[in-house]
């Protein structure tokens, strides 16, 4: 049987709480669902860490 | 095996691969970019044991530059510069499409805005004036008369250099959808139309819904063709719908392709991860 460990991290934005399924990776980016501020992980030991991506590149994209 | 994968930013994009190399047992090392040294006299970086690398890095301009040092490494980097250069510069991508015979919508490039006037006077209105560089459909203007147009190359004018290129084409009276091809080597993995009813411009960073699109012969012809022109590689093609069929607007070297997987069902991630360890073999 699988065991999921559901991690919980507050959006520095909002302050919603934000449920992730499984342990993230740091640079990954993703959107709080509650008020869609960019979030990018800094750090996941200890603890995990994100910060709000204040600005998006002008190169950035596909 | 050992894939490197280069980033700057995780996306869903980038863990689907991560998660698909690990399914099919290949080992995968992820670079992250802002650990780099390069050295551009010889080659002091830790790369041992990986075997092939996949630039991913969302940071266009370093995920060019970082290419382009390893490859003069002698390193094996999926896409290769000369597709992501041909893809990275609108103007490169164009000229690769036409001297292949691909159709493309009507395109004349200017310096001034005095020349642009004239250009979107040979064009027709409306037109489109998009910059050389860039992604997301950013600063990307629809010019419906002469009026928006001054107003328009005036701004871009007061932006920097690398806006006073200006990059001006026919507008085609799509529907409102444009097409977006998900090429790997050498063929469609997968196509979805991407809608749009509020916005002219159908980016899903532009709010571009994903609906699944048939690969008819002719999208998957031209698809392969227009990948191939830029220099082959994990290419995301888009078609508009022309009143005489579909027409190139672009290809993308670094191609987001959740949305797809995920309206499709076809499995891009696998099948980027399969296209490397074909590459590597060769």
């Amino acid at each position: 049987m699988k065991i999921v460990i559901k991690m919980r991290i507050e959006c520095p934005e909002c302050g919603a709480e934000i449920i992730l399924n499984e342990k993230p990776m740091v640079n990954e980016i993703f959107e709080c669902p509650e008020c869609g501020a960019l979030l990018v992980v800094k750090k996941v030991e200890p603890d995990i860490e994100i910060e709000v991506v204040e600005e998006v590149d002008e190169d950035w994209g596909e | 095996m050992m894939i490197g994968i280069v980033v700057d930013r995780i996306r869903m994009d980038e863990k689907l691969i991560i998660k698909a190399a690990e399914k099919l047992g290949v080992d995968l090392k992820v670079i992250d970019s802002s650990d780099l040294l390069l050295y551009l006299n010889n080659l002091d970086y830790d790369f041992s044991g990986v075997d092939i690398f996949l630039q991913r890095c969302i940071g266009t301009l370093r995920g060019i530059y970082i290419t382009k040092i390893m490859e003069e490494y002698n390193l094996s980097v999926i896409n290769d510069f000369r597709t992501s250069i041909n893809c990275f510069d609108k103007v490169r991508c164009t000229l690769s499409l036409v001297k292949n015979n691909i159709p493309t919508p009507e395109t004349i490039v200017v310096f001034s805005e005095k020349a642009g006037l004239e250009a979107l006077e040979k064009l027709g209105y409306p037109a489109i004036i998009k910059p050389i560089l860039g992604s997301w459909a950013r600063l990307v203007a629809k010019v419906n008369d002469k009026d928006a147009a001054k107003s328009v190359l005036e701004d871009r004018w007061e932006m920097g250099v690398w806006n006073r290129i200006f990059y001006i084409q026919k507008f085609i009276n799509k529907p409102n959808r444009d097409v977006r091809a998900m090429v790997v080597g050498d063929r469609v993995a997968a196509a979805i139309y991407r809608v749009n009813e509020s916005d002219w411009r159908t980016n899903t960073a532009r709010g571009g819904k994903p609906i699944k699109c048939k690969i008819t012969s002719e999208l998957e012809d031209l698809s392969i063709r227009a990948a191939e022109a830029v220099g082959g590689g994990i290419l995301g093609v888009d078609l508009m719908e022309d009143d005489d069929g579909l027409v190139v607007h672009e290809v993308n070297h670094s191609p987001e392709f959740k949305n797809i997987q995920r309206v499709t069902g076809v499995d891009i991630a696998k099948e980027i991860v399969d296209y490397l360890i074909k590459k590597e073999r060769k």
